[in-house]
């Protein structure tokens, strides 16, 4: 669950003044979209050793019609 | 410009032209001193120009938003230790600039662990950059990570921004280092960052921001 609360530290001020406050609507959505970024990789099986070689072998093909 | 003026006595014009001339070395040594305690040169100073300037650092629990940052510094470099009570392995942190939450960011996080890298992460479109793992509460008792962020140029209002980014973190019987390459497709000023997490920070976290000459 993420953490509503943000800690304000205003720099124009000299010391900076600290200060709380709550989430707006748009940082709730955006610390969602992340939560679920995450847990779907974290929930993803790693890829094996085939997949893994597979990728390697794509990237070290070599190009076709290049310099 | 030496005072090559005869003085009482009667100085013969030797003695005068000796006399600037070894003034004029006296003058040329001080400002060969200067010189070398003021350029690079000199290790001390370039130390001294280039150290972080600390803006402000928080032990308070919680995402942390830095406004008003002045224009004055060449980068910003934020710094995050601590861990956090999500309950996983891992938790993860977001960016963002000036309140931007737009899909304006793009970035690419690579992990490794002593285990094993993850699959690289590349988003062209994002409202956020991810810049890595602190510990979760599953990872190892007591364990922290530790994220650097180099805000490159923040001030700059020509070009978009980069980000570079290194964590370290440890989970459950593994440590994770991750590297990030970010970008704000933004050519404003950077005025404000902002930083959150999934879970909220545990007592101990620290979070700072320095200003880069």
């Amino acid at each position: 669950m993420a953490t509503p609360t943000w800690i304000v530290i205003d720099l124009s001020e000299d010391p900076p003044v600290e200060t709380e406050r709550k989430a707006t609507p748009a940082e709730i959505s955006a610390a969602a979209a992340h939560r679920k970024a995450v847990e779907a990789r974290e929930a993803a099986p790693p890829p094996t050793v085939e997949q893994r070689l597979a990728t390697l072998e794509s990237a070290i093909q070599p190009k076709r019609g290049g310099p | 410009m030496p005072d090559v003026r005869p003085v009482a006595g009667g100085d013969t014009p030797e003695q005068v032209l000796a006399g600037a001339v070894a003034r004029l070395t006296a003058d040329l040594a001080d400002l060969r001193s200067t010189v070398l305690a003021r350029t690079s040169l000199n290790p001390g100073y370039a130390l001294a120009s280039t150290s972080p300037k600390l803006l402000a650092s928080t032990t308070s629990l919680g995402n942390v938003d830095f406004t008003s940052i002045p224009a004055t510094y060449k980068h910003l470099m934020l710094t995050v230790q601590g861990a956090t009570n999500r309950a996983f392995e891992y938790d993860s942190e977001r960016l963002t600039f000036n309140g931007d939450g737009a899909a304006n960011y793009e970035y690419l996080l690579a992990q490794w662990t002593g285990a094993a890298a993850d699959a690289p992460v590349q988003i062209l479109a994002n409202a956020f950059v991810e810049v890595g793992t602190l510990p979760g509460s599953v990872a190892l008792a007591s364990a922290t990570g530790a994220i650097n962020i180099l805000i490159a140029n923040y001030a700059d209002t020509n070009r978009y921004k980069s980000v570079v980014v290194t964590s370290a973190s440890r989970g459950t019987s593994n440590l994770r280092i991750g590297s990030v390459s970010g970008l704000w497709r933004s050519t404003a000023a950077i005025n404000r960052v902002q930083l959150g997490h999934l879970g909220t920070p545990v007592a101990g976290a620290v979070v700072s921001l320095h200003g880069l000459m």
